[in-house]
């Protein structure tokens, strides 16, 4: 039923989506990329590319740091398009998927803030996607008092309502005669990868709820799927990053700590959430998972995070091998019709390309021999149909 | 013969020494009959030899477009070129008049606007710190005298206050606060904020002060604050004033504010204590806004003096500085991504061509002439050589204003494939004529024809002039001729905007009949026995009760009649190809079985519609047959004797069209069979002479071409055999289906195509029909009402009716039957011979890619 009225409002949105899949790069291009010598010869090969306006005003030796803003200000811009063209629950929706970046560019200020790095500095490397007027107001207002920071100003920005919560999560789990000066103190040591954890956590709890509450079956159908592995992937960076984790010497504390991280939703959870908060070995976490989809699989390749010493740019890290597997999901996505899936998969799959370009612009920078394995590490979006 | 056939083609070997490569390519590209063969499509055209110079002249592209942009923003004319052969003969003169080398012109401009945008881009900067200064004196000046007026000046001034204590404002109004002023100390903030953040602004001093704060904001008039960084677009600012109790412990809550008011890039002011100051502070203002007001006019004066000068006409030039530079650059680039085509080895450029024929020599006039031109320089060589790859030659039609618009009518549908009948020609003569059969009415045909006419004559006028005329003259001739034929075919019908003009005078004459019955009836009878109106329809159809009847019967048949004409001539046309080609398995196997097969079923068809028509059927309308009946007899019961007979007792009627039906069905096995036989016994025997034999076969042929001009056809015919047959490789199973494929498709073709060629008279049924609705629903009441009532009626009814006629009948029916006749063009007259899968020949020419960049871009 939905697929006959989805074109009433979304149609349009959905066939600009349809439209910008084709500027993906090939993997010929990508071959091409690769055999660009110095930044200068990349820069111009991407000027023939669908990227070609939002590099021209630059100079050829763009440095990496600004080649990837000006990547993310095109696909911000596409986007901003998109939601310019959306109205009712596809703008809401729109607006959750940007809630992630926002998420990341506020952390990445107040990571900015406590390490007295200048706010212009913070200013300039925002994520385009997840600007909003409110961002440039934070800043610490007296002191180092962060948690007027969090009730002063984060909570009137449209993240506000995962900030609220957090605020009143981190303050309910203090022991019972907290002071002022606990709270205060909380903040300031706070580790700002485990405000985006737990906000990351809360926004997808978040949007999951939406997405089953608000949307209609085609696009639940493609979206639930594709947010469940999403929960899966952060509950196993989770599990894996805490194995051999020195801040969290006893196991009662890991265990704590992974369970207010670790998403609620997802194929892991419930039926195994016994099992993989008390894996604290990478062994002990295949065994986990094993009942679920291919994620044993997945993990089978997985270096052992207790000998992080080893590893060097050859390993095939966890993180690499969850988004080669993201990959696929997200082009299939495209397979489906009538569905909101698209949008999400369209920009999950550019951001991969953006990180492509990114990861191969600095291999070109830095000059590294060909037969070096780190130019096989990038993740070709739609790859799959080619074979 | 150009336009019935493609050009002949000739490919020859472009050898450019590497230092006259510009001079070479720059003669060559003024000569418009190149056509470059790019020697690996797959090379990005970053990786080739000149791709710098075309990366140059982009940015350069780039710059001149900013200096447009700057000069669109001063409104300054810039005065488009008309002619670009002038501009080109120019550069040309202006080249050789250099001492230097010509391709050297290229880095004299790009220091030359790399120069002057460097200059505007300082006068701009200056300018935009000039606004912005600006901009902050009337913030400030606003400030003054909002603060002022929000506050009242009192309230400024230094106060006895009694205690710094702590007071609650909320919800206190401004006189309570001037009240409190007294005993307690405030503080006060004043400043300038966008317009927009004002509600955020408003909602964090909320929640910094706990409330406890007093604020309003004021509009600056909006006219005045520009954003020079924004296309000068217009930006609202207001200001603000925060009172807040200042005393009480430290100055956390001032401390906090500043921050804010940081994070917002919030301009604060600070107001001056007392009205003496206050008066001073105002017209030291005022002063310095005179003089950035004069400053911005005299840098505004030194910009518009550098965009003048690429307003300005120079001498040897018929438009702007700006646009002649644009169009260099265009030029040049353009000469680069050619001389890209072409293979470098060593210090020499290799490139492959197509030419047409005759062309070499002018191509060889060309090269010659470098070297007299400049002297000192290598010329290019040219030389013929036997083609490369498997593309065959493109196809290159001649076209002029007329034919143009028909061929490229065939061109939407597909590119003739080089050598085959141009479906074009014919297009020019036949479509015009089939819209006019479904246009076909005197007065709107009439309309359409004087637009054609108004079109023609004054062609000259409406392409000078900014008429939107001007996007339809390019298919005047078009209309002129749809427009004659619709008229023409009116006549025919005689049709005048659904009344028909008794121009000869009727046969007929109102009667009686002398049946009691029927006494009352008005009857038509015929004047003279002998009597035929001269042309057209007699008139007298339109008042007799079965004219509709009628005149479907004979459009039906008209149009059945065109259709099986139409379609024989493309059959026709295969055939001829057939022979040019040599391809006499297509010949034998399938142009004469069609032919017969069609000629012995809708050809039999349309013979008995003209018989019946030369029959007099007076007096014994009851026996005369319908041809539909015959037809459908004439598959369900062959060998029965017809009755009633269209001639004779029915017998030797019987015997004709079963030997008709026989023949008929005989054709399809000889159209479905024989071809993929031989086709494949061909393939089997190329197999065994194995891959070698094929080459050697192909070698002789290229031999043959370079010996004698005429070998282009055997030429074009061996690629005819690899692209379209392809025999060589397929299974015989495909052939066969293949085959299979195209008997379903002209036996079944033949009957729904003739089936297809009935909407010209549906279309023609429709137009007319919607013609008489119009004029009973608005003409017809007045006309016949008559008297002054009559008359306001007519009125009404006429504007309405002149809007419906321009509106449905000019308008979409227009486009409706265009549309019609395009299809009858494309599927039913050309799937009987087109192969259309030929490749246009793009001749390397300044012209038209200057054309292209000449005309100003739409905004």
């Amino acid at each position: 039923m939905d697929l006959c009225v989805f074109g009433v409002d979304d149609g349009y949105a959905e066939a600009i989506i349809r439209g910008l899949r084709a500027s993906f790069l090939t993997e010929a291009q990508y071959q091409q990329m690769k055999n660009c010598a110095s930044i200068p010869e990349l820069k111009s090969f991407l000027e023939e590319t669908d990227y070609q306006n939002c590099l021209q005003a630059d100079n050829p030796q763009i440095p990496t740091s600004i080649l990837r803003q000006r990547l993310k200000k095109k696909l911000a811009d596409e986007f901003e398009y998109i939601e310019a063209q959306s109205t009712g629950t596809l703008t809401k929706y729109l607006f959750h998927l940007r809630c992630r970046f926002m998420i990341d560019n506020v952390v990445n200020m107040i990571e900015g803030l406590k390490n007295k790095i200048d706010i212009e500095i913070l200013l300039s490397n925002i994520d385009p996607l997840g600007w909003f007027p409110e961002i440039k107001n934070i800043k610490v207002l007296e002191g180092d008092d962060y948690s007027s920071l969090y009730r002063d100003v984060l909570i009137d920005t449209p993240i506000g309502v995962y900030f609220m919560k957090f605020l009143e999560e981190s303050i309910e789990n203090l022991h019972e005669n907290r002071t002022l000066n606990d709270i205060q103190n909380l903040f300031r040591e706070m580790k700002p990868e485990y405000i985006r954890t737990s906000l990351k956590k809360m926004w997808l709890e978040d949007f999951y709820l939406f997405c089953e509450q608000e949307l209609m079956p085609t696009s639940q159908e493609a979206l639930l799927e594709l947010l469940k592995f999403e929960a899966d992937f952060k509950t196993v960076q989770v599990i894996y990053n805490s194995i051999g984790n020195r801040d969290l010497n006893t196991a009662a504390k890991i265990i704590t700590t992974r369970k207010q991280l670790c998403p609620t939703i997802g194929n892991l959870y419930p039926d195994c959430e016994k099992l993989y908060l008390q894996a604290m070995t990478l062994d002990a976490l295949r065994e986990a998972v094993k009942g679920c989809d291919n994620y044993r699989d997945l993990l089978k390749d997985a270096p052992d995070p207790l000998k992080r010493e080893e590893f060097n740019v050859q390993t095939k890290t966890l993180d690499d091998i969850m988004y080669d597997d993201e990959c696929r999901r997200y082009a299939l996505a495209f397979d489906g019709q009538g569905s909101y899936g698209v949008f999400y998969s369209y920009l999950k799959l550019k951001e991969q390309e953006i990180r492509n370009i990114i990861w191969l612009a600095e291999m070109i920078s830095r000059k590294l021999a060909k037969n070096h394995p780190g130019w096989k590490k990038i993740i070709i979006p739609f790859s799959h149909l080619g074979k | 013969m150009n336009f019935f056939r493609s050009q002949t083609m000739g490919y020859y070997k472009l050898i450019i020494p590497r230092e006259s490569a510009w001079n070479v390519m720059n003669e060559l590209a003024e000569l418009d009959c190149i056509h470059f063969v790019d020697y690996d499509p797959t090379l990005p055209m970053i990786n080739r030899p000149f791709a710098n110079y075309i990366k140059r002249c982009d940015d350069l592209l780039v710059k001149l477009s900013l200096i447009e942009h700057e000069m669109k923003k001063y409104q300054k004319k810039i005065t488009y070129c008309k002619d670009v052969n002038f501009l080109i003969k120019n550069f040309k003169q202006l080249i050789k008049e250099r001492s230097k080398a010509s391709h050297t012109y290229l880095d004299e401009i790009e220091n030359d606007i790399d120069k002057k945008h460097q200059q505007l881009i300082e006068q701009s900067t200056n300018m935009e710190n000039l606004h912005e200064r600006r901009n902050k004196l009337i913030e400030h000046k606003s400030v003054l005298l909002k603060g002022e007026a929000l506050l009242g000046q009192s309230f400024f001034q230094p106060a006895n206050y009694v205690a710094e204590g702590y007071v609650n404002l909320q919800g206190k109004e401004l006189d309570d606060i001037k009240i409190l002023q007294g005993s307690v100390k405030f503080n006060y903030l004043v400043g300038v904020i966008n317009k927009e953040d004002q509600i955020r602004f408003k909602r964090i001093i909320f929640r910094i002060t706990k409330g406890n704060a007093w604020m309003n904001t004021m509009d600056i008039e909006s006219d005045q604050i520009v954003d020079t960084k924004n296309d000068d677009a217009k930006i609202i600012k207001s200001v603000f004033v925060v009172v807040y109790p200042g005393g009480g412990g430290s100055n956390v809550i001032t401390n906090k504010l500043n921050k804010i008011c940081e994070s917002f890039q919030v301009a604060k002011y600070t107001f001056p204590e007392n009205n003496m100051v206050f008066q001073e502070k105002l017209r030291q203002i005022e002063t310095e806004l005179v003089e950035t007001r004069n400053l911005l006019e005299m840098t505004k004066n030194q910009v518009e003096a550098y965009l003048d000068d690429f307003q300005r006409i120079y001498q040897n030039s018929n438009c702007s500085q700006l646009e002649e530079l644009k169009l260099f650059l265009v030029k040049e680039k353009y000469l680069y991504t050619q001389l890209n085509y072409l293979r470098v080895q060593g210090s020499v450029l290799y490139g492959s061509i197509w030419l047409p024929q005759g062309a070499d020599i002018k191509v060889d006039q060309a090269l010659r002439e470098v070297q007299t031109n400049y002297e000192g320089l290598p010329t290019g060589q040219l030389q013929i050589s036997p083609p490369e790859g498997t593309r065959p030659p493109p196809t290159y039609f001649e076209t002029n204003e007329i034919t143009w618009g028909f061929q490229e009518i065939v061109n939407t549908y597909g590119m003739p494939r080089y050598k085959e009948i141009n479906p074009g020609l014919f297009t020019v003569m036949t479509f015009p004529f089939l819209f006019g059969v479904m246009f076909a009415d005197i007065g709107h045909g009439f309309c359409l024809l004087l637009l054609g006419i108004y079109l023609c004559v004054y062609n000259k006028e409406i392409k000078e002039s900014d008429s939107l005329m001007k996007h339809a003259l390019i298919v005047r001739h078009m209309v002129l001729m749809m427009g004659f034929w619709a008229f023409y075919n009116g006549w025919i019908y005689n049709d005048f905007m659904s009344v028909p003009i008794n121009l000869f005078g009727s046969c007929y004459e109102p009667g009686t009949v002398d049946d009691p019955i029927h006494k009352d009836e008005q009857v038509w009878v015929q004047k003279d026995e002998s009597c035929v109106y001269p042309f057209g329809i007699d008139p007298v159809w339109m008042c007799v009760p079965n004219e509709l009847t009628f005149m479907n019967s004979y459009k039906m048949k008209l149009a059945v009649i065109i259709g099986v004409i139409h379609m024989t001539f493309g059959i026709i046309l295969k055939g001829i190809n057939a022979i040019y080609f040599k391809n006499w398995i297509d010949f034998i196997f399938e142009f004469i079985p069609q032919i017969i097969f069609f000629t012995c079923t809708f050809g039999w068809m349309d013979f008995l519609i003209i018989y019946k028509w030369f029959v007099n059927w007076t007096g014994k309308t009851d026996q005369a047959p319908s041809v539909i009946t015959l037809m459908i007899n004439m598959i369900l019961a062959p060998a029965k004797t017809v009755d009633p007979p269209l001639w004779g007792d029915g017998q030797s009627e019987a015997s004709t069209q079963t030997a008709m039906l026989l023949i008929a069905l005989f054709c399809i096995p000889i159209i479905l069979l024989p071809k993929p036989l031989i086709l494949n016994s061909q393939n089997k025997k190329h197999q065994a002479q194995g891959p070698n034999g094929l080459a050697d076969e192909k070698k002789e042929l290229y031999q043959k071409i370079n010996e004698d001009s005429e070998g282009t056809q055997e030429n074009s015919e061996i690629h005819t055999e690899q692209s379209g047959g392809g025999g060589h490789h397929e299974e015989f199973g495909d052939i066969f289906v293949h085959q299979v494929i195209e008997t379903i498709e002209f036996v079944l073709g033949s009957i729904s195509n003739t089936a297809s060629y009935l909407r010209l008279w549906a279309l023609s049924l429709a137009h007319g029909q919607l013609a008489e609705v119009f004029f009973q629903m608005c003409l017809n009441g007045g006309i016949s009402g008559g008297g002054f009532v009559g008359a306001i009626r007519l009125l009404i009814g006429y504007t309405i009716f002149s809007m419906a006629t321009f509106g449905v009948l000019m308008m979409m029916d227009v486009m409706e039957c265009f549309l019609h006749a395009l299809r009858l063009h494309w599927v039913e007259f050309q799937n009987k011979f087109f192969k259309a899968d030929g490749y246009a020949f793009e001749k390397c020419s300044y012209a038209k890619v200057m054309q292209d960049n000449a005309v100003p871009k739409e905004e």
